[in-house]
């Protein structure tokens, strides 16, 4: 608690009142001080704080029928009784003084008389914690209550007016002025006849009575809010000129902004959408479209950003289909907020439906997306990736070779898909260093990328693969798909290879033995030629069973291949 | 016991000239109602209620009329009305309740004229039920000069009599004018800051605004005086705190709650801000308008608004504003300007629109070539109800200021000149008001007489408005 109550401390001030005057000033605050919590804490039918509440009337009453006012002058962070500190709270947020200092009240005078509704109304109005940025207004809170028994000075009440301005209340002389209407007033002007106003002009009829009493209710219903977006809609719609046009886009759409800001989300996407189809809407001249869209794309920042994926995760008031067509709203200039929106919004469909316009509009600038391939956040650089590989412009290679070693295996797999698509040489040759990966999964998909995309460069290093240490270590599957990129690469010289591989004895491991032949079968199949196949047939010869079973199936795979070679042209 | 008796007898003497100050007091009150200023009739019983205030003092005693528990005192001592004093007791006693006066000490050195005018106020000053009745009455004897008779208001409880502080009378008088100024102060720093393109902020007019309408409430003073008040320069400042004054009285003649007449009045006080971005060789050219300035002059709603758009936060108060600054050049019929698909006209926009041309109309401004006299401006306004004004704010708005609103110059058919102080509260006796006399048939200069021109006694018409600013003539000193 940073708030204190002056209680036995003295103040160095000397204080101009008698001991126990000051003492039950002192009460009086505490008191108030005690209730403003209350109001906070409890419910307002809490038996504690109804307590509370009536002590500090008690208090109150007691000390106004003694000493006639309660008067506290108020500094930044103090309130003082005659010279006496009753009050002192040095936090912004918190102190009663503060909120009262900074919105230029003075002085609080409660008078005799005061009732228990004036005492709570003031300690809800004052206690109540606000947020900073709202401007004032206990003054005016207060004002509009209308206490009978409170009073408050302002700073401005101290403004005079200096004597030559306001002060000449005194008559002057103006002898001269009313000579200048005698001589100038010519009497043979005919006067036009006095006004002559009617009753009924003066007095409302009943159905006048009604009108305003209707009137008056209509306004009250309105949101002002309502009129002000009509206002600046009825301008941007049949304003031409294109500088006051371009004006209000850019207030509209910062309208948009703040709203969304304040969380009035409604609002905002309701204004957002009149733009979008202004954008779309033909008969605007064309450069104000373009104004247009450019004003859209600054609807979107990192705070709106952060608004909108909570509506979307939190509410229904954004469909995919609604999200979607947002989006393309905001459209190109506001890709790189979309990713910022992207790493925010948590539902996955929704994620989906970004992703995918991100897709479409961002494949114009796809160097927007760069600095999001930093991010902290592995699944925002993921889906960038992703997004990236859909778009395959090389202009991003770079980039995304820097995260070739990045630690997040997903990511990591998503690059290798971006190498694989993308039409650049340079993508390829990255592939290679992927066989070092330090997940099969991914030194796999490399190999199977490497053969498909048929890299013949590849084949040296990844015979090199099959020699190291490591390699004999490698899963069957892993085994399997080097074999099957060597077969795929090298085709026909590898076959002195595979028959090794085929026929090599392991006397004492059945096993590996097995894991041999199933490898050099898969990398015969993707050689595929008639020489492959002479080989297993010769071998298969030889062979027990079990291996002659995963021979014929090789077999067949590569008859199966080769009648779709057959068939495919 | 020789003391005593010598107490009582002169008590009885006491009660003797007491009880004759209170007739006399009473004859003259009764003759000032029948006689006008001036007339001799007055002077018989002035010279009774003096001869007796001087007796008075001459016996070291205090020259009071008191009401106190339903009796009339004089200092200290009870005056018991005999039989032919009854009528007399009752109508000063009622006379004092009915202005809430507790007391009246004719102290010494009061003279006949004063008791004089002491003696009219009470027949021109109309005694609503109101604690302002007091305070008007005094505000009245201030500007009579009567300062030897002092005052003391009726209790609460109307028994009582309590002290007032003279000083705060005077503080009401300045304080409208005050208020006037500051809002004058308000919307200029505004306006100044709009112009250099810096935020715009409402606080401090905010703040203006409700001391306004606080004085506005409490009928302090009539704040439609106070449109005749010009203090600055530049038009726009004294057009924009007129326009809030006169909205502001639309405004409580609808009942609206004081939140809500705050907004109004801050729409009204920002209605013209957008004029802050017209160029000033436009704005004060004293000549007529071509077609292109025009144009340029029209625009200025639309760049209230965008002004205004860039206020921090819109909340229910700075879309109010916003909606006057866009609405009050619309018209009725939406004839008027920025010509747009827009066809919604608040209150506010209604009411701020009449009170925007009534200003504009009966104030001399640079480029307009000579302000209608307020008479011919209702006439012109009304003329045009309907399509342009709103026909029932329209209504409203006159019975705010009568045909001949305070502060109007009018020339009588006596060829004196008058200002108006007040409409009478019958408005078919809208075209005779209470007035001060300011200058006599010859054009000199006068003391300030009042009149009611609607007593036939007073005997003099109204033959013109004049305009006030043409001959230079400040009529606000005379009002506020
Ligand atoms: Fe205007
Ligand atoms: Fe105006």
């Amino acid at each position: 608690m940073t708030e204190m109550v002056a209680g036995q401390q003295e103040t160095v001030e000397t204080p101009d009142a008698s001991r126990e005057e000051l003492t039950l000033a002192t009460e009086v605050m505490q008191s108030m001080v005690k209730t403003s919590k209350g109001f906070k804490i409890y419910l307002p039918n809490n038996p504690l704080l109804t307590r509370f509440v009536e002590e500090l009337n008690e208090k109150m009453g007691k000390h106004l029928s003694l000493y006639g006012e309660y008067r506290l002058d108020i500094d930044q962070f103090e309130l003082r009784y005659k010279g006496k500190t009753v009050y002192e709270n040095r936090d912004p947020k918190e102190s009663m003084a503060f909120k009262m200092y900074s919105d230029g009240i003075r002085f609080v005078i409660f008078s005799e008389g005061l009732e228990e509704y004036e005492l709570c109304g003031f300690l809800e109005i004052v206690g109540k914690d606000r947020p900073s940025d709202v401007d004032d207004d206990i003054v005016t809170l207060l004002w509009e209550k209308n206490f009978p028994h409170l009073v408050t000075v302002l700073t401005d009440d101290f403004l005079e007016f200096d004597a030559d301005v306001g002060g000449h209340v005194a008559p002057s002389s103006q002898q001269e002025k009313i000579t200048g209407i005698y001589t100038a007033y010519s009497p043979e002007e005919i006067p036009p006849s006095p006004l002559l106003i009617p009753q009924k002009i003066l007095t409302l009829s009943d159905k006048e009575t009604d009108w305003l009493r209707k009137a008056r209710e209509a306004d009250e219903k309105r949101k002002p809010l309502d009129d002000v977006i009509q206002i600046i809609t009825s301008i941007l719609v049949g304003e031409h000129d294109p500088v006051v046009f371009g004006e209000f886009v850019g207030i509209m759409a910062k309208l948009a902004e703040n709203l969304f800001n304040s969380g009035e989300v409604r609002y905002a996407l309701n204004i957002t959408w009149f733009l979008g189809n202004l954008a779309r809407n033909e008969q605007i001249p064309e450069a104000n479209r373009a104004e247009i869209d450019r004003a859209l794309g600054t609807i979107l920042s990192p705070d709106t950003a952060k608004i909108i994926a909570r509506t979307i995760d939190t509410s229904e008031l954004l469909s995919p289909d609604k999200l979607r067509d947002l989006l393309l709203i905001f459209g190109p200039p506001a890709v790189g907020r979309m990713c910022e929106l992207l790493g925010l919004v948590e539902k996955m469909k929704m994620r989906k439906v970004i992703i995918q316009v991100l897709c479409e509009i961002g494949c114009d600038a796809p160097e927007v997306f760069i600095p999001y391939l930093s991010d902290s956040r592995w699944y925002l650089v993921r889906n960038i990736v992703f997004i990236l590989t859909r778009i395959g412009s090389p202009a991003t290679l770079d980039s995304l070779m820097a995260l070739i070693s990045h630690r997040e295996v997903r990511i990591r797999k998503e690059v290798l898909g971006y190498l694989e698509r993308v039409p650049d040489p340079k993508a390829k040759t990255c592939l290679l260093k992927f066989l070092r990966d330090d997940s099969s999964v991914i030194r796999i998909r490399a190999l199977q990328i490497l053969a498909s995309t048929r890299c013949t460069f590849a084949l040296k290093p990844i015979l090199a693969l099959t020699t190291s240490e490591q390699f004999q270590e490698r899963d069957i599957m892993e085994k399997k798909a080097v074999c099957e990129a060597i077969g795929e690469l090298g085709a026909d010289q590898m076959l002195p290879l595979f028959r090794e591989m085929l026929t090599k004895k392991y006397w004492f491991n059945k096993a590996k033995e097995k894991e041999s032949i199933i490898c050099a079968v898969a990398g015969l199949v993707k050689v595929r030629s008639a020489s492959a196949a002479k080989l297993l047939e010769e071998v298969s010869a030889v062979k027990g069973d079990e291996i002659r079973d995963i021979i014929i199936q090789g077999l067949g795979a590569i008859a199966a291949e080769s009648a779709k070679g057959v068939a495919a042209p | 016991m020789e003391s005593e008796l010598r107490t009582e007898q002169l008590e009885r003497e006491m009660i003797k000239v007491g009880k004759a100050l209170v007739t006399n007091f009473f004859v003259l009150l009764k003759t000032a109602q029948n006689y006008r200023e001036g007339h001799a009739a007055i002077n018989a019983p002035l010279e009774n209620v003096l001869k007796m205030v001087k007796e008075i003092h001459r016996r070291n005693e205090e020259a009071s009329i008191r009401v106190q528990r339903g009796y009339l005192l004089m200092g200290e001592i009870r005056l018991k009305p005999d039989a032919a004093g009854l009528d007399a007791f009752n109508f000063i006693m009622g006379e004092m309740k009915r202005y809430l006066i507790g007391s009246i000490n004719f102290t010494p050195g009061v003279t006949a004229e004063e008791i004089k005018k002491f003696a009219y106020i009470f027949s021109e000053i109309e005694p609503i039920p109101s604690p302002q009745t007091y305070v008007k009455f005094l505000e009245r004897m201030q500007q009579r000069m009567v300062v030897h008779i002092e005052l003391e208001t009726l209790g609460e409880d109307g028994e009582e009599s309590v002290e007032v502080d003279e000083s705060e009378l005077m503080d009401n008088r300045k304080k409208s004018r005050k208020v006037y100024y500051q809002t004058i102060h308000a919307i200029s720093e505004v306006m100044d800051n709009a112009k250099m393109g810096q935020t715009l902020r409402l606080r401090k007019s905010k703040r203006v605004v409700q001391s306004m309408i606080d004085q506005l409430l409490a009928a302090e003073t009539n704040l439609v005086g106070l449109t005749t008040i010009r203090c600055h320069d530049e038009y726009t400042y004294n057009h924009s705190v007129n326009v809030c004054i006169l909205s502001l009285a639309i405004g409580q003649r609808i009942g609206f709650s004081k939140p809500k007449l705050c907004e109004l009045g801050m729409a009204a006080l920002f209605h013209d801000i957008g004029k802050s971005e017209i160029p000033l060789s436009i704005l004060n050219k004293p000549a007529e308008f071509t077609r292109e300035e025009w144009a340029i002059m029209q625009q200025h709603p639309l760049l209230g608004v965008k002004k205004l758009m860039k206020l921090k936060g819109l909340d229910a108060l700075s879309s109010r504003i916003i909606i006057g600054a866009f609405e009050h050049h619309l018209y009725c019929d939406f004839s008027g300007y920025p010509r747009l698909p827009y066809k919604r006209l608040s209150l506010f926009g209604r009411i701020i629109s009449i009170a925007d041309c009534y200003d504009g109309l009966t104030s001399s401004r640079v480029y307009s070539r000579t302000p209608m006299q307020p008479d011919k401006a209702l006439r012109y306004m009304l003329a045009r109800t309907g399509k342009i004004y709103d026909p029932v704010i329209m209504k409203l708005f006159i019975n705010c200021i009568g045909i001949y609103p305070i502060g109007t110059l009018l020339l009588l058919d006596t060829r004196e000149l008058c200002v108006v102080l007040e409409n009478n509260p019958d408005p078919e006796k809208w075209n005779a008001p209470r007035v001060k006399i300011i200058a006599d048939s010859q054009g000199r200069e006068t003391g300030g007489e009042l009149a009611d021109l609607a007593d036939p006694r007073c005997a003099r018409t109204v033959m013109e408005a004049l305009d006030p600013n043409r001959y230079r003539i400040d009529v606000s000193q005379y009002i506020v």
